[in-house]
């Protein structure tokens, strides 16, 4: 059927769905794929190894991986990583393009796709399928080159897709959840002010001032998680509204919260959703919310100038 | 040292038994438990709150019978197949010529992957060569940007793997762009619908034209399942007829839908009689099946038979080639409690080994009616043939024979003192 083979490989993006930066000091988190993400295709490719990605930047992205290895950038070194794990030579002969509508470096997981839709790219390209476990191995050493020291929850719930509650340190780490049904959510974004570092740092320095009162918070925000996953397995999209707005109340007294995200959330409040909240470590990035029909809140966000669209999870 | 496992395909005397004791069948051979036989008995449990979700104005659930097709050998695996009909004669007959066949060897089959065709509707591009060029030229990003609108289906190994661009002139100028999706185990009609709204702004800006239409096309051509099947001739002997003449008989009824498309859409109608009830049994889109069925059917320009049946080396030969789009996850394969029982009883998981289950089904009732029909044609040639001889023997001559033969046969009684009454009659009839 195919005239020149092609490998094909995505991985969708991320939301936090409950329990950011709770997350931190042990408390559950709840994350879930989203019905949007990005796609890599790998071909022969005479010029390879070349990773294209027309989208990114005025004039596109092009990594090479001639020259010296220790010249190499982040991307270049993530690319060769993701070689090396997939089986390809370091000198592979193979073209890699990306493409996806997945917003960058705002908290949907675009660097965890990424690698993901990379990894897989560069299997399928070989004929080959890579294991969960080596899957998950390979992704997280490319996170580390992005990110330093990656919690994990980003790479783990893209890899497996669906959704996932997620404890650090806990026997199991990672629970499925099983959703009763899709649920439609609407995602809005601005650019971030900041780090996650930064915005974990900072919190982090208030919590050593005022351990209980945030304990307490973190608590709180725990017990929503949980309520959180009963609303998601019983597929009350009335109830997640509810709890999205309870969960965004506790994030702004945490201080995460910039204006120009209880500016989405107020908007998405006022066109029709049931609940919306930060997603992701805050001060500005996105915000998630529910509605039975995410389209009104979509050009409610739209005519009030942020970026946004329409996704499902589940 | 345990019993051999329950034979999963031959039931023996299975007609004969009344209801609860084809259940106690079902139970030992297939598993199924209180609650699956419930769901059997009830005959309407998808129940109104499900139904009611499924579509608009509901106002109750329709109820129709499960049968089970019994002794098909596929490829050396066992299967029965649930089937939903409500015409008479079909169950049946497909069993029996499954039984023919089993007894030499069972049903050969193989599918494809499961790729199905997306389709992107381009019009008033400004310069169309240029268009179709820029578009081929873009493949890998096309293929990208749509995977990444359904990642779930390239993790699962499938997902957009190439992309076909057509190009149409007068009178209506257009580009069509296809895209070839992997849905593996899913029908993908969402998936593949999702993906090409997916690539159609990417496919605005490469080519300078407007998107109009961006849905699936049901002529799944790429996702094709065959069967076949070889019966000694000597097996099809019966009823008074020799193997050769029941396989000639078959063979001729086959050559009539082969040239002639009034026969063809009846003899594929006979194919779809088993295919669609699998299909309904097992919670797949029928009328989607059906539309690729007969659109392949006409491939050629003229529509024809979905079949093909010939001899050689002492047996009869059959073979079914037809797209098969079908799935054995998502969409109300998961909703219908009763398809998840059939789907129980019939234990497949892949999409590939249901499409071949369904092609065989298909080669099997197409066999049944041609050989019913070629054998009820074989019938009136040989009553024609006895009418004329039993006239000739009492005594008849000339255009009197063909006269006497036809009264004998109206009477359908064909003996020489029969054709002697009517020689009398007509005699006697002349006389006056």
């Amino acid at each position: 059927m195919t005239a020149r083979p092609i490998g094909a490989g995505a991985a969708p993006g991320k939301v936090i769905l409950f329990g950011e930066h709770a997350v931190v000091y042990g408390r559950p988190a709840v994350a879930a794929a989203i019905q949007r993400g990005l796609g890599a295709t790998a071909e022969p490719d005479p010029d390879g190894p070349i990773l294209r990605i027309p989208a990114w930047g005025r004039d596109g992205l092009t990594v090479r991986l001639d020259g010296d290895e220790r010249s190499r950038d982040a991307m270049g070194r993530a690319f060769a990583l993701a070689l090396d794990s997939a089986g390809h030579p370091p000198d592979s002969p193979v073209g890699v393009t990306f493409d996806g509508e997945l917003p960058l470096g705002i908290g949907l997981g675009s660097s965890a796709a990424f690698a993901v839709a990379l990894l897989r790219a560069l299997a399928d390209a070989r004929g080959e399928r890579l294991s969960h476990g080596a899957l998950l191995a390979a992704a997280e050493r490319i996170e580390r080159i992005f990110h330093g020291t990656p919690s994990g929850l980003d790479h783990t719930v893209i890899a497996y897709g669906g959704c996932l509650r997620y404890r650090r340190g806990a026997l199991k780490p990672y629970v499925p959840i099983r959703l009763a049904r899709p649920i439609p959510l609407a995602i809005a974004w601005t650019l971030r002010e900041g780090t996650t570092r930064e915005a974990v740092a900072r919190l982090r320095a208030r919590h050593a001032v005022h351990v209980r009162l945030y304990d307490r918070l973190f608590d709180a925000i725990a017990e929503i998680a949980e309520a959180g996953v009963d609303a998601l397995e019983a597929g009350d999209i009335d109830a997640l509204g509810t709890l999205f707005d309870l969960n965004h109340g506790y994030l702004s007294a945490a201080g995460v919260c910039s204006p120009r995200n209880e500016e989405m959330v107020h908007i998405a409040r006022g066109a029709g959703a049931l609940g919306a909240k930060l997603t992701g470590a805050g001060c500005g990035g996105a915000i998630i919310a529910v509605a039975p029909d995410p389209q009104p809140v979509i050009d409610a966000l739209d005519a009030a100038g942020y970026d946004a669209f329409r996704t499902r999870i589940g | 040292m345990s019993a051999p496992p329950p034979d999963r395909a031959r039931i023996p005397g299975f007609y004969r038994l009344d209801l609860p004791a084809r259940h106690a069948e079902l139970a030992t051979r297939f598993g199924l438990d209180r609650a699956d036989l419930s769901v059997l008995e009830s005959g309407a449990s998808l129940g109104w709150d499900r139904a009611d979700k499924m579509v608009e104005n509901c106002i109750g659930v329709f109820g129709l019978p499960v049968g089970l097709g019994l002794n098909f050998t596929i490829n050396g695996r066992d299967y029965a197949v649930p089937m939903v009909v409500e015409e008479p004669s079909v169950v049946a007959a497909v069993s029996n010529m499954a039984r023919l066949v089993r007894a030499h060897g069972g049903f050969t089959a193989d599918a494809d992957e499961g790729v199905m065709i997306s389709q992107v509707q381009i019009v008033d591009s400004p310069d169309p060569d240029a268009a179709v060029e820029a578009l081929r030229r873009a493949r890998a990003r096309i293929l990208a940007r749509a995977n990444a609108v359904h990642p779930n289906m390239a993790a699962r190994g499938g997902g957009a793997r190439d992309i076909e661009v057509r190009r149409f002139d007068d009178p209506h100028p257009m580009i069509v762009l296809h895209l070839l999706v992997d849905c593996v185990d899913a029908m993908g009609a969402n998936a593949v619908n999702a993906m090409a709204e997916g690539v159609a702004s990417l496919v605005e800006d490469l080519t300078g034209g407007r998107v109009c239409l961006r849905i699936l096309s049901n002529l799944a051509d790429r996702r094709c399942a065959r069967a076949g099947c070889r019966v000694p001739e000597a097996a099809l002997a019966g009823r008074g007829f020799s193997g050769p003449e029941v396989a000639e008989g078959i063979v001729q009824a086959w050559r009539f839908a082969a040239v002639d498309p009034y026969r063809a859409a009846t003899h594929n109608k006979g194919v779809m009689n088993g295919i669609d009830a699998v299909a309904i049994a097992t919670g797949n889109d029928w009328r989607g099946v059906e539309a690729g069925a007969h659109a392949y059917a006409a491939r050629d320009g003229r529509y024809g038979s979905l079949t093909r049946w010939w001899r050689a080396d002492g047996a009869l030969h059959g073979a079914i080639e037809l797209p098969m789009a079908v799935g054995t996850v998502g969409g109300s394969t998961r909703v219908h409690p009763t398809v998840r029982v059939c789907r129980k009883i019939l234990g497949v998981d892949r999409a590939r080994d249901l499409a071949m289950v369904m092609a065989a089904v298909g080669l099997a009732q197409n066999m049944g009616a041609l050989k019913a029909l070629a054998s009820e044609g074989i019938q009136r040639g040989h009553m024609s043939l006895h009418a004329r001889q039993a006239a000739l023997a009492a005594g008849a001559e000339g255009r009197l024979v063909e006269v006497v033969a036809a009264r004998l046969i109206r009477r359908g009684e064909i003996k020489e003192a029969a054709a002697r009454e009517v020689l009398a009659e007509l005699r006697s009839e002349e006389a006056r």
